[in-house]
């Protein structure tokens, strides 16, 4: 199973032909499989996402607090964990999460379904597995990955706030003005934008490859493996690109250094 | 003046394909140039042996495999080609979809729900109906079906707990639930024991009680293909070698011919 430009635009295709065509956000049952997915993807997740933020934040304020306070530079922490959690790693570790519980989950779902004929069975009583299966998936994925990964950073910064006062004795106050100060608004609209897209692309992947099995029950693991690789390689090469894109065009145009 | 004659008005064939080519992807399992029409009323029985090219014909007959070469027209409507890298979702408009019932070999009742659950399911999803009246509509609609293919009994439990038989009657509800003009089955005899034998007997004679509707069956149960379906289109090679009645096939001197009767009893034969 390799991978196929030609493939995955015809996947695109039929996808938007079947949404514009069915309108399943309409269904009460396609909108109780969005609400199944939320719970599995985001809710069962919940607590991975938070011990990351936890272990993550602890690690980094830890690390940099000491330092940028013998430097006589603590008021930059506030700088620092925006451009690493609420820019960086919040959203990848959120996908990550996401890539190796849920997207794994979808792939292996889709294709043991192919492979046990209810996908041609569902063709074959005029329902699209496009809007019954897809539609759902990628809509309750991509809307629980951008709440993972809000929690995360919620998390993360409160995580901050109790090290960093009891290391660098820094007040509630001033470590609140700090993260303010360093949040502008173009960074909560990438954030968004950020874990909204590439939350509905890798359960997007996890659909294209769990469904384009010939019906063997052999490709499950293959499709669940491609699904994984290719979802990590795409979030790793996007997060790269929007940030690239984030640093070089847009803080270039708002005096990039008051944001570092 | 004089009258002209009046000519009756000829409905459109249900199916009619024109140098139909089509195939699963690799070398097994092609169609050539297949040539044939079925018309509305007509029980057909689609038999050939193994690697015969049927399977595949009667997936393009119910839409869910694309035609690479060729005419198909489903009720009068010229089906478009679709490349193969694009059979991805339904390839009927969902107009013509909806007035066919069709029972694949392997049943594909949703696993993760109970068989009641599943029916009421599509049969709701189909028609868009969401309403509590229309959802009342769809209890009482699967209800009604389960009786009538006898499988009230395990309508709550879900498909992994039902046995061959069960299934089978359980997909032929789910293809019959909405009523469908045309119904396709694909070896309902399968999984069928001799003690349950009854069970599908009463299944298909109730599809087939209804004159109008039109039945293709693919099977490769000569007794059933003679008992219900008088035309037979027989497959070889990926060709139709044979469309006819079924005795006449049967006393030809065709070698296939030679096959069924024997998978008859003597006194099938000589009826």
């Amino acid at each position: 199973m390799n991978f196929s430009w030609s493939g995955l635009l015809a996947f695109l295709h039929a996808l938007v032909t079947a949404w514009r065509a069915d309108k399943p956000l309409r269904h009460q049952d396609v909108q109780q499989v969005i609400f199944r997915q939320i719970y599995f993807t985001g809710t069962q997740a919940f607590r991975l996402v938070a011990f990351s933020a936890v272990l993550l934040s602890a690690f980094t304020v830890t690390q940099s607090g000491a330092q940028l306070k013998r430097l006589g530079g603590a008021d930059a922490l506030g700088g620092l964990l925006v451009a690493a959690f609420l820019r960086e790693l919040g959203p990848l570790v959120t996908l990550i999460v996401v890539v190796a519980r849920s997207v794994s989950a979808v792939a292996s779902e889709l294709s043991s379904m192919k492979a046990n004929g209810e996908i041609d069975g569902l063709r074959a009583t005029g329902v699209s597995p496009m809007s019954y299966l897809v539609v759902p998936r990628l809509v309750g994925g991509a809307v629980s990955t951008m709440l993972l990964a809000m929690h995360f950073v919620w998390i993360a910064f409160a995580v901050g706030f109790l090290v960093a006062q009891s290391y660098i004795d820094m007040s509630f106050s001033r470590y609140v003005e700090n993260i303010l100060s360093a949040v502008a608004p173009i960074d909560l609209a990438v954030f968004f934008l950020k874990t909204f897209t590439l939350g509905a692309a890798v359960f997007f992947l996890a659909s294209y490859c769990g469904l384009r099995t010939t019906g063997t029950n052999f490709e499950i693991p293959q499709a669940t493996t491609k699904a994984v690789v290719w979802s990590f390689m795409m979030c790793f090469v996007a997060q790269a690109f929007i940030s690239g894109v984030y640093y070089l065009v847009i803080l270039e145009r708002v005096a990039w250094t008051s944001f570092l | 003046m004089d009258e002209l004659p009046v000519t009756p008005p000829v409905a459109a064939p249900v199916w009619s394909l024109s140098q139909v080519q089509a195939g699963f992807g690799g070398a097994e399992g092609r169609l050539y140039d297949i040539c044939l029409d079925v018309h509305a009323g007509e029980q057909v029985a689609l038999l050939g042996t193994e690697h015969s090219g049927r399977a595949l014909l009667f997936r393009v007959l119910a839409g869910l495999r694309p035609v690479k070469g060729g005419e198909m027209s489903l009720f009068g409507q010229k089906l478009p080609l679709i490349p193969y890298f694009a059979d991805w979702d339904q390839i009927l408009p969902p107009s013509l979809r909806r007035r066919l019932g069709v029972l694949l070999e392997r049943d594909g009742l949703l696993s993760n729900v109970s068989v009641r659950e599943g029916l009421e399911l599509l049969f709701r999803f189909k028609n868009g109906d969401h309403t509590p009246k229309h959802r009342e509509g769809a209890r009482l609609m699967v209800e009604k079906t389960g009786e009538r293919f006898r499988i009230q009994d395990v309508l709550d439990k879900r498909p992994n707990l039902l046995s061959s038989a069960e299934k089978r009657l359980a997909g032929m509800a789910r293809a019959f639930l909405s009523k469908p003009s045309v119904v396709l089955l694909e070896n309902p005899s399968l999984g069928f024991g001799d003690l349950d034998r009854e069970r599908l007997d009463s299944a298909l004679d109730f599809i087939h009680s209804k004159g109008t509707r039109t039945l293709v069956v693919s099977t490769d149960d000569v007794r059933l293909a003679l008992r219900y379906c008088p035309r037979w289109i027989v497959c070889e090679e990926g060709r139709v070698v044979y469309d006819g009645p079924g005795k006449e096939f049967l006393s030809s001197p065709h070698v296939l011919a030679g096959r069924f009767q024997r998978a008859l009893a003597p006194q099938e034969v000589a009826a």
